[in-house]
């Protein structure tokens, strides 16, 4: 089964979002922050990445680059809530470095689920 | 209103009022910090009642309370679209734009909401006029004005007439010499004592009560209006209605409508 990376620092979100993918029979990896998801990520195990792009260590912008280095085929898909310039401007700069697919928060779970799917299915 | 009858006015331009605005960008900054862990927060709200309602009859109580639940996100989530408003960055991609475009999506906008014996007239004198400015945000400032005399008029009914023309400095007192852009939003509401015209651009004052008021949009219009070193005038009298007259310095060259 495919394996799906989650990155997102805060723990109720993650925790939901592993179980909304784990019910789908996915392998769920999750990471609190940027520099877990480099340390965690498995090339061999996972083909999509979810990321939140603000977080304290190492942010979003900084693992869509480093996973794109390790495996250039890993999907990306970036969240965020905001910032000082809107969610926008964040979501913008994620597509601009190989973010596939952004979503502005709050999103319905069941359809980042679903684009979960369809972009695994093309995989 | 006859100038005789303006027994409240308020000069939104006065040095004083420049607290105001600091205190809008330090309230913005605060709520567009807010608008993001709420936003996180109302994700797993949604999710986890997704998953509820997916091992749930359709037609049992506890199904239909989670639809509750999800209303009740949809509500929060409006709210935390306006903090993100209050948190814009100041300026936006600024665009040479014809006024009167952003007036007639305004009116497009709020047409489907204006109450049954209510009126919105446009009455473009200028069409032609342009100004400096983020149509987005610009947008923005004026359907919140809109939508604020609408709400004026909501249980006496009435007309909301948007007005742009075309003024010189030399008509308005404290202005830089030039032209500019007067967009004047003039409703038969209920009106506003002094204390309230005093207030109304404050962040988070707002008259409306049961949660129907952040007290953020006239101060979001404030604070875009002055990033634009515009101006704002408030006429108003009880059980009259109010006059509100925004000035932008007027531009000349190739313009762009809404993205």
């Amino acid at each position: 089964m495919a394996g799906v990376m989650v990155v997102e620092d805060d723990p109720a979100l993650r925790g939901m979002l592993r179980e909304a993918l784990e019910k789908r029979k996915y392998v769920v990896i999750t990471a609190g922050d940027g520099r877990e998801a480099i340390a965690k990520f498995r090339p061999s195990v996972v083909d999509l990445v979810i990321t939140d792009l603000l977080m304290p260590e190492e942010d979003g912008l900084m693992v869509i680059m480093k996973i794109k280095e390790i495996k250039p085929s890993t999907k990306m898909i970036a969240i965020s809530g905001g910032g000082k310039a809107g969610p926008g401007s964040y979501l913008l700069m994620a597509s601009k470095l190989g973010a596939d697919l952004v979503f502005s928060k709050p999103f319905l779970p069941s359809e980042l689920v679903q684009k979960v799917k369809e972009m695994l299915d093309k995989h | 209103m006859s100038a005789k009858k303006r027994i409240q006015q308020t000069d939104y331009r006065k040095s004083e009022k420049t607290e105001i605005r600091n205190c809008i960008r330090q309230y913005g900054k605060l709520a567009g910090g807010i608008a993001h862990d709420l936003n996180t927060i109302l994700t797993t709200i949604y999710g986890y009642s997704e998953m509820a309602l997916e091992t749930l009859d359709g037609t049992s109580e506890a199904a239909k309370d989670i639809h509750k639940i999800l209303l009740a996100a949809d509500r929060a989530r409006a709210l935390t679209g306006r903090l993100m408003d209050l948190s814009r960055p100041a300026g936006g991609d600024r665009k040479t734009v014809h006024v009167s475009d952003i007036i007639e999506e305004t009116i497009s906008l709020i047409r489907p909401s204006i109450p049954h014996g209510t009126e919105v007239a446009g009455n473009i004198v200028s069409p032609d006029i342009l100004v400096s400015a983020d149509p987005l945000q610009l947008f923005r400032a004026f359907t919140n004005l809109a939508v604020n005399a609408l709400q004026a008029m909501e249980s006496t009914g009435g007309r909301l007439t948007i007005t742009l023309e075309r003024v010189s400095a030399g008509d308005r007192n404290k202005m830089k010499d030039g032209e500019y852009a007067l967009i004047r939003f003039a409703d038969t509401g209920q009106g506003m004592d002094k204390k309230t015209t005093e207030k109304m651009f404050d962040p988070f004052f707002t008259e409306r009560r049961n949660g129907n008021g952040t007290g953020l949009g006239l101060s979001l219009v404030y604070d875009i209006i002055s990033d634009l070193e515009g101006d704002i005038n408030v006429s108003s009298e009880v059980n009259e209605g109010t006059v509100i007259d925004i000035l932008i310095p007027a531009e000349k060259g190739k313009f762009a409508s809404l993205p």
